[in-house]
């Protein structure tokens, strides 16, 4: 077995040092030999896969690490180094815009690194694209998207909202607090209320935040009439309802013609008091017909 | 039309079925297209993978049944129209254009055989005597934009002049009906053109004609002997629609005196799947709510309000029959105080409302 010294491997160039998100290597395996070895360039000594095992190595002490050396085209090297790595659809954003950026300053195409390398990297649907799609993200933004705080469509959704306006609410607890989904649906929120009132965003992101439920409180905002039919619904509904026993639904979105009433009864009298109820109704007629028509 | 000088611009291949090569509307084709590269195949699936994109041409004969209802959409009230399939795609680019969802990776395709189509309607005709057989080349693409370059529409024009329950409307956003002026007898023929407020379709609607040259296309239709029909849709409502309608109304109230044969209202709606592809259009941030077609539109209350006010300014140019384009049976019977098949609308609207289904025979081939 080829050994080199840790203190020169880790001295050396870091062009290929593209995993910081790699899982820590197993110290005892390391320290037992039992390790997959660093990988390494033949020709020049560039070590081409193990950063991650060097750094541990480092902090342990140890004075050498089994290498491999190894010669090919550069497209074998990055996947030689990402089978390697064995993390199929686990890189994180910031890896791939490593990889792909190493790739293209080695003259790999990206048509041949989507072809060859983006199998390793994702089992389905393409690389380069979406690593672009990372890559032009603000860095705030890259930094929540590699923490799974919002998802990489979310995060481009709010590009057109003042920087300053997402950080505070990245930095809100309530924003934090807030399953995936609900974070996902305050972005969507967010990005749409900016273009519709944007000069009012910030007042009222902090709103929503100080608000109990915050993306309940952006849908209000963002859909202001069909929460406006909805309240006025609200009311009649529950001047209707008081003490009646009656049940009356409207159309989903007020997207109908009718109304529904429910009348339970379990006795004559209670049939007839109920009736008599659902008569006085008609007072709303005017008020409700007025939501659909 | 200013957005092209030339056919051979908005095309950089063109494939020619080699069943089709030697028809009529082929050497038009030609002809109209000097210099541009005239390709040979067996068939579609010839064409490489890289040249399946609207900036080809495909010409071949009609593939299946090319004449049929129109789909409609469920849960919603047709207006009984069929389609004839001619122009398949479109180069416009209208930015709420339901195409964009399923033909941005085809060729536009023109089905050059004017006669199977031509058949199947006169079929219909004929074993629907007493019905009107309302048909247009408007569903799959622009029925003008590239017409003047293959003359088809003028075939069938000719071919249902004699035929008194045919109507048949040529759909456009362009201004492209000279080649048409001459076409005699006419018959039934409708010019049918897509109207928005003026701000809506310099932003919206591509590369079509300005509204004022659509308008001046529809008056040099109508002294030529067309009828004409008016398409409002879809309409996007914005801070200044209420003032530009007027004014779009009023301009037609000025064309003179002409023969309306319908007009339709539609308020803009897309599927889920072309939110995405449109999420950059102000349009899109106004408030929409999911249909019973999974389509979204603006509140119910919103779109009457939008139909009433139009159809009320429509009143006063033509008493031609106003209906709605996939629209629920609530905002039908609202707008129109009946329901949709047992209003007097209907009645007037010959050919819709008083059959649930034209019945039609064989297949076109």
């Amino acid at each position: 077995m080829i050994v080199l010294p840790v203190d020169i491997l880790a001295s050396g160039r870091r062009d290929r040092d593209l995993f910081p998100d790699a899982p820590t290597p197993d110290s005892e395996l390391l320290a037992g030999g039992y390790h997959p070895p660093v990988l390494v360039r033949a020709s020049d000594e560039l070590v081409l896969w193990g950063w991650s095992v060097i750094r541990v190595a480092e902090k342990l002490g140890l004075e050498e690490l089994p290498v491999a050396y190894f010669e090919g085209s550069r497209e074998d090297e990055y996947a030689i180094a990402l089978r390697l790595e064995a993390r199929t659809d686990r890189f994180s954003f910031r890896e791939r815009e490593l990889l792909l950026n190493a790739a293209v300053a080695d003259q790999i195409a990206e048509e041949t690194f989507e072809r060859v390398l983006g199998p390793h990297i994702v089992s389905d649907g393409p690389v380069v694209s979406v690593t672009r799609r990372f890559a032009a993200l603000e860095p705030t933004l890259k930094r929540v998207v590699c923490d799974r705080l919002i998802d990489l469509k979310s995060a481009e959704r709010v590009a057109a909202v003042p920087p300053g306006v997402v950080e505070r609410a990245l930095a809100a607890t309530a924003f934090r607090a807030l399953s995936f989904s609900r974070r996902r649906q305050f972005f969507g929120l967010m990005a749409e209320i900016a273009i519709r009132e944007p000069e009012r965003l910030a007042q009222i992101v902090d709103a929503a935040l100080e608000s109990e439920s915050p993306e309940k409180y952006l849908t209000e905002r963002r859909y202001p009439r069909l929460t406006e039919y909805t309240n006025r619904f609200d009311r009649s509904r529950t001047q209707i309802e008081r003490g009646s026993g009656l049940r009356i639904r409207a159309p989903e979105y007020f997207e109908g013609a009718s109304y529904r009433l429910e009348i339970p009864f379990s006795s004559r009298e209670e049939l007839v008091e109920r009736l008599d109820r659902a008569r006085k109704i008609e007072g709303y007629c005017d008020e409700l017909f007025s939501l659909l028509q | 039309m200013s957005y092209f000088r030339s056919y051979s611009e908005l095309f950089n291949e063109v494939y020619v079925e080699r069943a089709a090569s030697r028809l009529p509307a082929v050497e038009r084709c030609r002809d109209g297209m000097p210099g541009s590269r005239f390709t040979l195949v067996e068939e579609r699936r010839d064409i490489p993978a890289e040249h399946l994109r609207s900036s080809t041409l495909f010409l071949c004969r009609p593939r299946g049944e090319v004449f049929g209802r129109c789909p409609g959409t469920s849960g919603h009230v047709c207006c009984n129209y069929n389609t004839l399939d001619l122009y398949l795609g479109c180069t416009l680019g209208c930015s709420y254009c339901i195409m964009r969802t399923y033909l941005n990776f085809a060729p536009v395709t023109v089905y050059v055989d004017a006669q199977p189509g031509i058949d199947a309607v006169v079929r219909a005709a004929e074993s629907n005597p007493g019905r009107q057989v309302r048909v247009g080349t408007g569903e799959v693409g622009d029925s003008l934009l590239l017409d003047p370059l293959f003359r088809l529409s003028e075939e069938f024009v000719r071919a249902f002049a004699g035929i008194d329950n045919v109507t048949f409307e040529m759909k456009t956003k362009t201004d492209l009906v000279d080649h048409l002026l001459d076409v005699d007898p006419k018959g039934n023929a409708v010019i049918g053109f897509s109207l928005s407020v003026p701000s809506v379709a310099q932003q919206e609607d591509g590369f079509s004609s300005s509204i004022d040259d659509r308008i001046s296309a529809a008056g040099r239709a109508a002294r030529a002997g067309y009828a004409l029909a008016f398409h409002f849709d879809p309409i996007i409502q914005s801070e200044t629609w209420s003032i530009e309608i007027d004014a779009l109304v009023a301009k037609l109230r000025a064309l003179g005196a002409y023969r309306v044969a319908w007009i339709s209202m539609g308020t803009v709606r897309f599927p889920a799947s072309l939110q995405e592809s449109i999420s950059d259009r102000p349009y899109m941030y106004d408030e929409f709510v999911p249909c019973r077609d999974g389509k979204f539109r603006y509140l119910q209350k919103e779109r009457i309000a939008l139909y009433r006010r139009l159809r009320d300014l429509l009143r006063t140019v033509t008493d031609a029959p106003v209906y709605l384009c996939m629209e629920s049976a609530a905002v039908w019977t609202t707008l129109f105080d009946a329901p949709p098949v047992a209003g007097p609308l209907f009645t007037r609207l010959s050919g819709i409302g008083n059959h649930p289904r034209l019945q039609k025979t064989g297949s076109s081939s």
